[in-house]
């Protein structure tokens, strides 16, 4: 039976992890305490036979070859990485694809505000005939209104129009927050974009929003047209032109046009952004019979020809444009509209 | 005679430097495969295990951090191997005396040291030894085994078992006693004595 101590230290003392301080000490209490040096001595004694049977046994050589060999294989594996690594036109490769990699990441990363523009221009296009009369000259109500739409992406809406950013979330069960805080960043977003076309009379919004739909328009057309620079635009120049024409289009619209569009070409309008270029040819066509030199008329003939060329049918389009340039206040737009369609043709 | 550690070794066989491997296959083989051998009783067991740690060693030699003991990570892989052994096999075919005759070392070799026990014949104090370290529980055998790993420390053992301090010097105490009894019964080590 050992005493406390010895359970304690006796094993660091063996095997020699004492402290000199400890160990000295328990060196005294073993001289002193036989129970405790009978024990110590057993200890050691097994130890010593242990140790005495030690040092013979080894493994196989054969063993020693074979992990050598696996050593050698998985050490030249790794030098062949690292050579491989290093070669120039690896090297090249990694940087060339770091380098778009950054490239991309900066498009997709732009400001978020981007895309919402996108959307508003693409909604005020096919909005509904009584809410372009129902809304000012500014389009303002209709750009909050489609964003709420887009943004709610189908959630009923509140019953009267207003600016005030009403949650379209409330009540349709767990919604994400992200999502909430994407709806409310976007109204907010508009009605900045808003109060600066208020300001900002020479550069109507859905002038510089054409532009900047089309990432595909040449940076320095956009530039003149709207008067502010987009470092990140792409160029796609076999689009490019027909864009052009939109924006020319638009521009023209909003600084030379001064009277209401007439209903039944609205529905026109209505009936091309609908894909229903045909529908739109006629209404147009019908209304044109009793006012054949309107400029809403060439309006009419240019939404149905870009109608027709959404739907892949440049024939069609291009008899529609032809029939705008009889119409004085249309006649350059559908000029550029029909060289934009030769050229793309081309 | 290299003096490098064993982790900067590591480093320069991950840079591909095969002849670093070498020495520390050199430094560890040995010890590595004896206490394999000593936990399983079983030679081609212990050399299963023994290349098995080795080829991890080297597998795994990319993700190796210098930072963590070389040695205590090499004992740690060979004990878990040890242990998953150990565990297939049935209860009752815990290594037996034939297994440990069969592990023992050849008769003809001499001990460094012939003791006070070297009446009692090598071959049969090695059998003995062999039989009573079977004897031990796994735990206890283990601790006990790495223990005789030179420069092993306590702290080391408990790294690579995985427990405190406490229960290695514990578990080591028990396996003392028993070997003690176990070699006594075997008329082993009775006339050792020694100093303080």
């Amino acid at each position: 039976m050992i005493c406390k101590l010895c359970e304690d230290k006796l094993i660091e003392y063996l095997y020699g992890e004492l402290s000199e301080e400890d160990a000295a000490a328990m060196k005294q209490h073993l001289e002193a305490s036989a129970a405790c040096r009978q024990a110590y001595n057993d200890f050691a004694s097994v130890l010593k036979a242990v140790s005495n049977v030690e040092g013979e046994e080894g493994p196989p050589q054969a063993l020693h070859t074979r992990l050598m060999g696996h050593a050698q294989e998985a050490g030249t594996k790794r030098r062949n990485f690292w050579a491989w690594v290093f070669r120039p036109a690896v090297t090249t490769a990694v940087i060339g694809a770091i380098t778009a990699g950054v490239y991309f990441a900066t498009l997709r990363h732009r400001p978020p505000s981007f895309r919402d523009e996108r959307i508003v221009l693409e909604k005020s296009f096919t909005a509904k005939p009584e809410q372009r009369g129902a809304l000012g000259p500014s389009g303002a109500g209709e750009k909050v209104d489609t964003v709420e739409k887009e943004a709610g992406r189908d959630q009923a809406l509140p019953a009267a129009h207003s600016t005030k950013p009403t949650a379209p979330f409330e009540g349709a069960g767990a919604v994400p927050e992200k999502k909430q805080r994407v709806y409310e960043n976007s109204i907010e977003r508009a009605k900045g974009s808003l109060e600066e076309d208020a300001m900002d009379g020479e550069r109507p919004a859905p002038v510089v929003l054409s532009a900047r739909k089309a990432e595909s328009v040449p940076a320095e057309t956009y530039s003149a047209i709207s008067g502010k620079t987009d470092s990140g635009r792409r160029s796609a120049p076999e689009s490019a032109p027909l864009f052009e024409s939109a924006v020319s289009s638009s521009l023209q619209k909003r600084t030379s046009s001064k009277e209401p569009i007439p209903n039944p070409i609205a529905g026109a309008l209505d009936l091309a952004s609908e894909g229903r270029c045909a529908e739109a040819e006629a209404q147009v066509g019908s209304y044109a019979t009793e006012h054949p030199a309107e400029e809403a008329c060439g309006t009419g003939w240019l939404e149905a020809a870009r109608c027709y060329l959404k739907k892949g049918d440049p024939a069609a389009a291009r008899k529609a444009a032809e029939k705008a340039l009889d119409i004085p206040a249309s006649a350059k737009e559908a000029r550029a509209f029909l060289d934009s369609l030769a050229l793309s043709a081309d | 005679m290299d003096e490098k550690s064993d982790e900067q070794l590591m480093q320069a066989f991950q840079k591909g430097e095969t002849g670093a491997f070498e020495t520390l296959l050199l430094r560890h083989e040995k010890g590595l495969y004896r206490f394999a051998l000593r936990m399983l009783a079983d030679r081609m067991q212990a050399e299963e295990v023994t290349q098995e740690s080795f080829l991890r060693v080297i597998q795994s030699a990319g993700r190796y951090e210098a930072k963590a003991g070389f040695r205590n990570y090499l004992y740690r892989i060979a004990r878990n191997l040890c242990i998953d052994l150990l565990r297939k096999r049935p209860r009752e075919a815990l290594p037996s005396v034939g297994d440990a005759r069969r592990a023992a070392i050849p008769d003809g070799i001499p001990d460094r040291n012939p003791g006070p026990e070297s009446h009692v014949g090598a071959g049969q104090v090695r059998e003995a030894i062999r039989r009573a370290l079977s004897s031990l529980p796994a735990d206890q055998r283990e601790a006990f085994l790495l223990k005789e790993v030179r420069d092993m420390k306590l702290q080391d053992v408990a790294a690579i078992t995985g427990t405190n301090l406490n229960t290695v010097k514990s578990r080591l105490r028990y396996a003392l006693i028993r070997l003690r009894e176990h070699l006594s019964e075997e008329g082993i080590g009775k006339e050792m004595g020694h100093d303080l």
